[in-house]
């Protein structure tokens, strides 16, 4: 009996030095996240937001199914559906996934952790998914595996917004602004929002008395977009017009956009974050005259001699000078 | 005894010890960097940028004659020429790259200096040609006429350490003349890549010069590489077997050292040079497989990762690596890209084929995740053996997941007709299902449509002399033009040209 009494002893004792050898095993997920799906059992309007987001379309939307070639190019397949930024770590280049492309940048892209929890920006365990704070969440950073190719992070760290202080916004503050009761807006507003685009641009025109008779100056300044304006898609491009005030046909004056690999020899014209684009009308007629900032989601016009913009572009911001 | 099963008791009770880690099942290492190093050391005498401004280089005037021999009709001075220019040696390269680029220079002579630098046959003269067919995609480009002869003369080297840098030229090179250039060097090296920049040339080009360089060598290349016709040469191409006629055949060390620059390479953060790095290595020949599969087990999983893509991509030339493929199953953050590419590379070997299906099969199984049974599903459509019908067909019809069930449809449309006259009743709910996808121009009928494109493809590929799988083709692709539709409204389009009715035919052996 004394025996098996020891026996018994060293077997707990055993059990537990072989249990202490382990890391203490992480919380288990409430449950298995495998599709945005699942999100919207009780976040309804966070998924309605993100729904009604180009983050959602990422995989449908028909601009970038003509583009990619319906993914033929499958170099687009890595940010259009990628596995979940916070596998592949903060900041390094996310990968493509397998399941679910048609869901796009869904949720479980930012929110999934690699041992299938669920990031939130705050603790909260009585809740189903169990969210565990993730700071990073709402860091620039976080946005970069995709965002940053084409240099949008970069552009903000240099600009007045990345500097800590009273003008500091992050991605995060300006494209998912908080809604009542601390949520962040999933729609993730950007350049396919009017109000966004008329918010990061401030566009003037004189004749400056002492100027050259005839001549309109111009200034495009990119007043309120912690970035270039336009950046990230080189399909983006916004373009400076005018016209005699009462025509119809309006004539080019200024490109800003950063041209595809092939397109060789074209420059780089994105407006810098606080930069001002000064470009001038010579001979503009003596009578009243009309300049505006149309901003175009792909690059070419459909007659290039003769762009019609009112019909392909978003009319921005739009100014009169008088005669 | 008794102590014996308190022992076991014991051990029966004891925790569960730790899964073991990546490192312990599949051990990685330094591998491109390491290879990458090593070829650096060994080949130290890397030319580097030339420098073409600034002082002049020697012998420049004695170039200059030697180059003027070259342009001349004189069979005698260009053999003489030719044995000065190997006297020189070295020293000639510089002030060849300097008659090259020096635009106020005759044509004739600049076009002599690319034949000089070729006669030197050098990797330093062969950097100046290689690096004048890249500047195409500098602010300052050089004539389209002496890339497109740069290109050209690089074939009348035997330094095939340009490929993979040619490769990445056909990607962005917009001068017609000289995509076709590239092309035939490319070929003289055993590498086809350029083919299809010769069909399209040769078919939307036609009239113009271009296009008769184009069908020029469409219809030269087979003789010269030793197989009969061009279909005979592309087969060859895709499964990897080698060119017969082809002067190079092995890897040198300098083009070894290009393949693990562009593999080290794929660890990047910037995504432009991994699709740059991608798009070469994918189209590289058979014999970059085996550096590819050794980069499978590199430390850096974006290594890993597009390795394996890129194997997947190069097809069946990349079958050496199928062997550490299967390896790579045991990583989990690299086994769905490693399932398609066991897909692609088994190419038409029955052992292969066998190997790959095993390995593929394997991982279908409940306890594996989505995203992994999903890519192995893919994988058995791609591999297209009649055999992975018993898998498949019970999928499409039980799955409890839609997408599974959807992809299974596409796979088990992607299989080799079975040997049974009338196609299975599972086949022809797969069509059925897939048809519908596309009819309801749903969100999955982007997979849907490749599915039904690739299947008549095939179709029509391997019954050629049947018009129901060609004709069906011809109207499946008339909608591809994208500026005809938009893709949304297209599924449907070509599901309404297409009925069940008149696809389900094709299903049959």
């Amino acid at each position: 009996m004394r025996f098996l009494l020891a026996l018994g002893l060293v077997a707990v004792f055993a059990w537990m030095l072989l249990g202490l050898r382990n890391e203490p095993a992480a919380p288990a997920p409430a449950r298995a996240f495998t599709s945005s799906q699942q999100c919207r059992e009780c976040h309804e309007q966070t998924y309605v937001e993100w729904e009604s987001s180009w983050h959602a379309m990422s995989w449908i939307d028909p601009e970038v199914r003509k583009l990619s070639s319906d993914f033929a190019n499958q170099d687009c397949i890595d940010c259009h559906a990628p596995r979940p930024v916070l596998e592949t770590g903060i900041a390094n280049r996310v990968l493509p996934r397998a399941s679910r492309r048609a869901e796009g940048v869904d949720c479980l892209t930012c929110h999934l952790h690699p041992d299938g929890s669920i990031a939130g920006t705050r603790d909260v365990a009585s809740a189903a998914c169990k969210p565990v704070a993730t700071r990073d969440l709402v860091s620039p950073q976080f946005c970069a595996p995709c965002h940053d190719q084409h240099g949008t992070v970069k552009q903000w760290q240099a600009s007045r917004f990345a500097v800590p202080g009273p003008d500091y916004r992050s991605c995060s503050d300006c494209h998912m602004p908080r809604l009542q009761g601390d949520r962040r807006d999933h729609r993730m507003h950007g350049g396919h929002d009017l109000a966004m685009l008329q918010a990061a641009v401030t566009l003037r025109a004189t004749r400056a008395p002492g100027a050259v008779p005839g001549t309109v100056l111009v200034e495009l300044e990119n007043s309120g977009a912690g970035h270039n304006f336009p950046t990230d898609e080189r399909s983006r491009a916004a373009d400076l017009f005018w016209r005699e005030q009462g025509q119809t046909t309006w004539r080019h004056l200024a490109r800003l956009r950063n041209p595809y690999r092939h397109e060789v020899g074209l420059p780089n014209t994105e407006l810098a974050s606080g930069d001002t684009l000064r470009v001038s009308i010579d001979q503009a007629p003596a009578g009243p005259i009309e300049v505006a900032l149309f901003y175009k989601l792909s690059p070419y016009w459909n007659d290039p001699a003769a762009p019609d913009p009112e019909r392909e572009a978003v009319r921005v911001a739009l100014v009169s000078v008088a005669p | 005894m008794q102590t014996a099963a308190a022992l076991c008791a014991l051990l029966a009770c004891a925790p569960p010890r730790e899964q073991p880690t990546v490192q312990e099942v599949y051990a990685l290492a330094d591998v491109a960097q390491a290879e990458l190093a090593r070829f650096d050391q060994a080949l130290r005498a890397t030319p580097t940028a030339l420098q073409t401004a600034g002082a002049l280089p020697a012998h420049v005037e004695e170039l200059e004659g030697l180059c003027a021999s070259l342009a001349g009709r004189d069979a005698s001075a260009h053999e003489l020429a030719q044995a000065d220019l190997k006297r020189l040696g070295e020293g000639a390269v510089a002030p060849a790259a300097y008659w090259l680029a020096n635009k106020d220079a005759d044509p004739a002579l600049r076009q002599a200096a690319a034949q000089a630098l070729s006669v030197l046959d050098s990797p330093a003269a062969a950097l100046v040609l290689v690096t004048m067919v890249e500047s195409s995609r500098q602010e300052v480009a050089p004539e389209a006429w002496l890339q497109a002869q740069c290109a050209w003369r690089l074939g009348q080297t035997t330094q095939d350490w340009v490929v993979p840098r040619l490769i990445l030229c056909l990607r962005y090179e917009q001068d017609p003349p000289t995509v076709v250039f590239l092309a035939r060097t490319l070929a003289r090296f055993g590498n086809l890549s350029g083919l299809d920049g010769l069909d399209s040339l040769a078919r939307t080009q036609r009239e113009s010069q271009a296009g008769e360089l184009a069908l020029q060598a469409l219809a030269e290349l087979p003789g010269e590489l030793g197989a009969l016709s061009l279909d005979e040469l592309r087969t060859r191409w895709q499964s990897g077997a080698q060119l017969g006629a082809s002067p190079v055949q092995e890897l040198s060390k300098w083009r070894e050292r290009e393949v693990w620059r562009l593999i080290a390479g794929l660890s990047n953060w910037q995504l432009r040079d991994v699709d740059d790095g991608r798009f070469v290595l994918s189209r590289e020949s058979a014999a970059v497989a085996p550096l590819l599969a050794r980069a499978l087990r590199d430390r850096n999983l974006y290594v890993r990762v597009h390795s394996a893509q890129s194997l997947e991509r190069m097809g069946a030339r990349g079958q050496a690596a199928q062997s550490q493929l299967i390896e790579a199953l045991a990583e989990r953050g690299v086994e769905p890209y490693a399932l398609a590419a066991l897909g692609a590379v088994a190419g038409v070997d029955p052992a292969a084929r066998a190997r790959s299906r095993a390995a593929i099969e394997s991982r279908l199984t409940e306890r594996t995740q989505v995203e992994v049974r999903l890519a192995a599903v893919r994988a058995l459509g791609v591999l297209g053996d009649a055999a992975s019908e018993s898998v498949l067909a019970p999928m499409c019809a039980q799955s409890a997941d839609a997408e599974l069930a959807q992809t299974a449809s596409e796979a088990l449309l992607g299989l080799e007709p079975a040997t049974a006259a009338a196609p299975s009743s599972a086949r022809i709910l797969a069509l059925r299902s897939v048809h519908a996808r596309l009819t309801a121009g749903a969100e999955q009928a982007i997979e849907a449509e490749r599915a039904v494109g690739n299947w008549l493809s095939r179709r029509a590929r391997a019954r050629p002399s049947d018009q129901g799988p060609s004709q069906a083709l011809e109207a499946w692709t008339m909608w591809a033009s994208f500026d005809a539709l938009e893709p949304e409204l297209r599924g449907p389009a070509r599901a309404a040209a297409l009925p069940v009715a008149r696809l389900e035919p094709l299903l049959a052996r």
